[in-house]
């Protein structure tokens, strides 16, 4: 995370995505519980809850996600589910000739869930989605079951 | 509009000699991710969650390290009596999502934050505020605002 100035990271188990670790996940449930930074295992801070979308969903329908998560950041995976990339707000915000109403939903994604400027790809397990992706095929809400 | 109008007033602070652990448990009570580091009545610092994963887990400082180890030492901040847009325009610059609020004798008496902007104050100007903050290289906090 410091090498390359993020604030998030993919966990995978060989081929298999497990979970999601943020730099906030590692204060929140690693230093809050007193835990060794040495010794400690990812495993126990990550988040096990993958909001994650296709990697042929269109930029609509990723920010569509986001908002209803309320999340900043999606896990892309693939056919075989994967993982493909990661997109955040950042990057659709790069996006020069954007037609989508980005500031809408970023306003929405942040402010609705926001407190504090952290920025986790997972959505925390005491906030509900407003709905479910509504079995929309080009997203995939991905539980720890699914995996 | 003022920003002692829309401020949050109730600023949970740390000291600099409490541990990171201290500073987490705070941060995760009040589901923040940045505190004020105050010491007799000033404010001395901020510290983020993000100081404590990169300047503390990163460098291998333990729980029990001190928030004046990972703390950002320079500290960007508005007064309760400037305007609001004004503010908004400067947490665009300084790409922030929050600053601490002092008053005209350095005192730390809220903190202010681009949500409270959002819904107590000027939209558009937030929305701006939003996209300087998610420029390509921006800095992630206040923390390393320079």
């Amino acid at each position: 995370m410091k090498e390359f100035d993020i604030g998030a990271l993919p966990v995978v188990d060989g081929d298999e995505l497990v979970g999601v670790v943020t730099d906030r996940d590692l204060v929140i449930r690693g230093v809050e519980q007193g835990a060794d930074p040495v010794s400690a295992p990812v495993s126990d801070a990550m988040t096990r809850h993958i909001v994650a979308c296709h990697e042929e969903a269109s930029i609509d329908e990723a920010v569509s996600l986001m908002a209803q998560e309320r999340v900043r950041r999606l896990v892309v995976v693939n056919g075989g589910r994967e993982l493909a990339g990661i997109i955040s707000l950042s990057d659709l915000a790069r996006i020069e000739d954007s037609r989508i109403d980005l500031s809408a939903a970023a306003l929405r994604v942040i402010f609705d869930a926001d407190g504090n400027g952290e920025d986790p790809c997972t959505r925390r397990p005491d906030r509900r989605p407003r709905s479910r992706a509504a079995g929309r095929d080009f997203a995939r809400v991905c539980s720890e079951a699914s995996y | 509009m003022k920003i002692s109008k829309i401020m949050h007033r109730d600023v949970k602070i740390v000291g600099p000699n409490e541990t990171l652990r201290d500073a987490a448990v705070v941060m995760k009570k009040l589901d923040v991710g940045v505190l004020p580091v105050g010491e007799h009545d000033k404010l001395v610092g901020m510290i983020t969650d993000r100081d404590i994963a990169i300047r503390g887990i990163a460098e291998g400082k333990g729980p029990d390290a001190k928030a004046r180890d990972v703390m950002s030492h320079e500290v960007k901040y508005c007064f309760e009596d400037e305007d609001v847009d004004h503010v908004a325009e400067n947490m665009a610059e300084l790409q922030v999502r929050r600053l601490p609020v002092l008053n005209r004798d350095k005192r730390l008496v809220g903190i202010v934050s681009l949500g409270d902007l959002a819904t107590q104050g000027s939209l558009p100007k937030t929305a701006r505020a939003l996209h300087g903050i998610s420029q390509p290289g921006g800095q992630r906090n206040q923390s390393h605002a320079a």
